[in-house]
């Protein structure tokens, strides 16, 4: 676990930390408005509007990773080498080479796909084939293999897609206008529960066993990803939500605007916590996911 | 005009300004401490200023604005204002923006700190100063070369073109690298041709990718006005116009424009017409299609302009919320000399087809900040639904709005200043060297507008819009508008007898998409909403746009070299553009 991995993690404007998701300090003199981040061992990889930077465990110093190519950063997953991690923003998806001096320069793979497909929104790597990706897009789920066999088009097509999830050995999708799809591949993409169908989902999450969380535009809803999903809390966009890794009641969701909120009892009752006005990512505190 | 003489009169004026700005007290931000330098003024008021101006996470303007103080005054600042900016550049969070003007202030900003503080260790960024040297100059130079080929971005700003000279000027004066100078000279010397083609008694003709802040119904709008004295120079001196923050960079300098641009910006004895490539506005999703190129059109005689624009857009929601497209403007104060009209599109799917949060929650987010873009009423922003054509005095205005669109009208703005009359259902008036005949298509009702910038308070006059409003309650309104010098009319009874006599075709809209109309000289203007537009029966070809096209201007597209001309002078442009190397990404809006 790395020194990072104790806290509930979020990202507002900056980074903010907490043992409990109840008091909140800041990471770092950041404030910039962060979308994505991703812990690693000693390391924290921050996408910002303006760009994307690593933050070491040790001097908490802000280290710029993008070059001029790459802003707007929107989601963000680990990949092998230096820097060690793939970016998402609305120009597509970009690798990046650290070379001479500490610098990274980094390759869309997206300029040739039209627009609203090269928009991405959320990043999954496939855990069953290394070296393959999906890829969230205002466009729909896309498949991208770095072995050469580039894009691949999705039956998940049609709608933006602006969350996925990797959890109880298949993949999930939160969709704009169809509610959460569900794939054992990744291609192809059928309705998970009901409830949803045209529901705007912005963030999905893994709860305990057996329960899966959608954040929502009306608020945060649970379900089985079979039967009908069941509404929660107050109505808030929910745009990034999380459970406990050990403790399966205690969730935390961002709303955009909305602040933070803060349940234990599995979403009986909510309480805002901080002072956020809108919370753009969570990462819960390190532990196995289901 | 000789060069030397053109530069002793650039040099007047700019002295003039400097010094009206200190008579003023406009000296108390990083970018009007120029003025109070140049004066002799006191460094211990500049680094209050400074310290003042900067904070941690210091964005474009302020990164820019400190640096070129730096750069232009550093033997005359304290070492308190250098320890500052040199704590900008090692230890502070500068922030990039995303906008055109944001990236290349930032970038400027970066590429002279780098250079200034080389020998650092690491700067704010974690990595060597070399690293943000390579990375500034790789953008600055990459956005030059794409402009040089296929035109400017942020195009013809009113509001930003001082924000992207002021930047130039720095590196064309201060950088390290002898090739930076030359293209960020280059570069200046293609945003003063962009004035001084358009250029109109002190004001910016034409079509504009960014006017926005509810001033467009204003001749004279924005920081330009500085940058027009201080190059131009035709009128009398207005410290109240004249004297804007964003342009005192450019009155110390020393970089001076080519005195060829200003004689093509004051040579208006014949009318002419301007045509101008700008490159595609950023829409980045909601659409299946990338925008294509801006096409600009814009004849000017001695006494109005009227200028219209192909936006290129590719369809709804793209729409972006500064663009002003089309507008008439004649010498006036204020707010008498313009006519410009609007479809207020509202919906929230505009701003983020160039912004990336979410769809759902950005139309109250953006309106919250900035309720103006949201107004029913607003007479600036593009419209996806607005089609146009232009010929000489003549243009022709369109719209087919669905049905269940927010704003289901048509808005044109009329100056008070004028006598309007009615005659079978043209709207004329005699604007003393010109006339004006526009005919509203569709049932109008004649309103008021009246906007200020201190709106809490009862407004009498209102400072930001104050004009007759015609809306045009339809969803498939338009305007024909026609101007013409009035030696050419025989009298303004002659003109609206002969104006409203030519052939009008309505027959085709809406149901064909089509109409059509004789201008004053006979030459026929057939537009069809979807389809051709047609002069006298010939399709008028915007792809066969070049960069620039006026009467002494010679500028292919995709070439990077342009030839500006008139008399004896001649200012050859040669941006070495290479057509083998990928242009830079396009990563900012603008």
């Amino acid at each position: 676990m790395s020194d990072w991995g104790r806290d509930w993690l979020i990202a507002s404007h900056g980074i903010w930390r907490s043992a409990d998701g109840v008091d909140w300090e800041r990471t770092g003199a950041f404030g910039y408005p962060v979308k994505a981040v991703l812990r690693q061992p000693h390391r924290l990889v921050v996408g910002a509007m303006w760009g994307l930077f690593e933050v070491l465990t040790e001097s908490a110093r802000f280290t710029q990773l993008h070059d001029e190519t790459l802003t707007e950063i929107l989601a963000l997953a680990p990949t092998s080498g230096d820097p060690g991690v793939v970016a998402a923003s609305p120009y597509g998806i970009a690798w990046g080479r650290r070379g001479d001096l500490g610098a990274t320069r980094w390759t869309s793979r997206s300029d040739a796909l039209s627009i609203n497909e090269r928009f991405s929104n959320a990043i999954l790597a496939d855990p069953t084939s290394p070296g393959r990706w999906l890829v969230g897009t205002e466009a729909g789920v896309l498949a991208y293999g770095e072995d050469g066999n580039g894009w691949e088009r999705t039956s998940l097509t049609g709608t933006p897609c602006r969350a996925l999830l990797r959890a109880y050995d298949r993949f999930w999708a939160a969709t704009d206008d169809r509610g959460v799809w569900h794939s054992a591949d990744g291609l192809s993409w059928s309705r998970a529960g009901s409830g949803l169908d045209d529901g705007a989902v912005f963030a999905l999450a893994p709860a305990g066993p057996d329960r899966l969380l959608a954040g929502t535009l009306e608020g945060v809803c649970v379900g089985d990803g079979r039967s009908t999903w069941r509404r929660l809390g107050p109505r808030i966009l929910v745009s990034v939500l999380a459970s406990h890794p050990r403790e399966h009641d205690l969730w935390l969701a961002g709303a955009c605007p909305g602040g933070l909120w803060r349940s234990e009892d599995a979403g009986d009752s909510w309480r805002q916590r901080g002072n956020f006005d809108s919370v753009m990512a969570i990462l819960p505190p390190e532990g196995s996911t289901p | 005009m000789s060069e030397s003489e053109y530069r002793r009169q650039v040099d007047a004026r700019a002295r003039q300004m400097l010094e009206a700005m200190r008579d003023r007290g406009a000296c108390n931000s990083m970018w009007t401490a120029h003025a109070l330098l140049d004066g002799g003024g006191d460094a211990g008021e500049v680094s209050a200023i400074v310290e003042r101006g900067l904070n941690e996470e210091s964005g474009p303007f302020q990164i820019f604005s400190a640096l070129m103080l730096l750069v232009r005054w550093e033997d005359r600042l304290e070492p308190a204002a250098v320890d500052r900016i040199r704590q900008l550049m090692t230890s502070d969070l500068p922030v990039r923006g995303n906008t055109e003007n944001h990236w290349l202030m930032y970038y400027v900003g970066s590429l002279l700190g780098a250079e200034r503080w080389a020998d650092e260790e690491l700067l704010w960024n974690g990595l060597p100063p070399e690293v943000l040297r390579d990375e500034a100059s790789r953008w600055i130079l990459g956005m030059i070369a794409r402009t040089a080929v296929n035109g400017h971005h942020e195009y013809d700003s009113t509001g930003y073109i001082a924000e992207h000279c002021a930047p130039y000027i720095a590196l064309a004066d201060h950088a390290g690298d002898p090739h930076m100078r030359h293209q960020a000279e280059h570069m200046l010397a293609l945003l003063v041709a962009d004035m001084a083609l358009e250029y109109f008694h002190g004001a910016w003709a034409g079509g504009h990718s960014r006017e926005g802040y509810r001033e467009n119904t204003k001749t004279h709008i924005g920081p330009v006005q500085g940058l027009h004295y201080l190059y131009f120079g035709d009128e009398d001196f207005d410290p109240e116009r004249h004297c804007q923050g964003f342009v005192t960079p450019a009155l110390t300098a020393r970089y001076r424009p080519p005195a060829v641009l200003a004689a093509l910006a004051l040579d208006r004895r014949e009318p002419r017409v301007v045509k101008k490539t700008k490159a595609p506005r950023s829409i980045y999703r909601h659409v299946d299609r990338a925008a294509a190129p801006v096409r600009k059109y814009t004849y000017l005689t001695p006494s109005f302009a009227l200028g219209s624009t192909q936006v290129g857009l590719p369809g709804a929601p793209a729409a972006p919320i500064d663009l002003v497209s089309w507008d008439l403007s004649w010498l006036a104060p204020d707010q008498e000399g313009t006519v410009v009209c609007n479809h207020p599109y509202r919906s929230a799917g505009r701003f983020s087809a160039f912004l990336p949060g979410l769809p759902h929650a950005i139309g109250r987010s953006i309106s919250s900040d900035k309720p103006y873009l949201q107004y029913p009423d607003r007479l600036f922003g593009a419209s996806p639904y607005e089609r146009m054509m232009q010929h000489e005095g003549a243009i022709v205005l369109l719209y087919s709005i669905p049905a269940d669109d927010d704003s289901p009208y048509l808005n044109i703005f009329l100056p008070k200043s004028l006598d309007w009359c009615e005659r079978d259902g043209w709207i004329l008036a005699d604007a003393g060297e010109f006339h004006l005949g526009l005919r509203p298509l569709g049932p109008y009702r004649w309103l008021e507008i009246r906007e200020g910038s201190n709106a809490n308070i009862m407004m009498r006059k209102g400072n930001l819009i104050d004009g007759w409003l015609l809306r045009v309650d339809s969803l498939q309104p338009g305007l024909v508008l026609e101007a013409v010098e009035a030696d050419e009319t025989g009298g303004f009874d002659a003109y609206c007898r002969r104006r409203t006599s030519l052939h009008l075709d309505l027959n085709g809209w809406p149901g064909e998409g089509r109409i059509a109309v004789h201008s004053f000289r006979k030459t026929r203007l057939e537009m069809h909403y979807d389809g051709p537009h047609l002069i006298d029966g010939k399709a008028v070809d915007y792809e066969a746009y070049p960069l620039y096209e006026a009467p002494g201007v010679e500028a292919a597209l995709g070439t990077g070299r342009m030839c500006f001309e008139h008399g004896d002078d001649r200012l050859e442009l040669d941006f070495g553009a290479d057509r083998q190397t990928p242009q830079l990404p396009m990563r900012v809006i603008g």
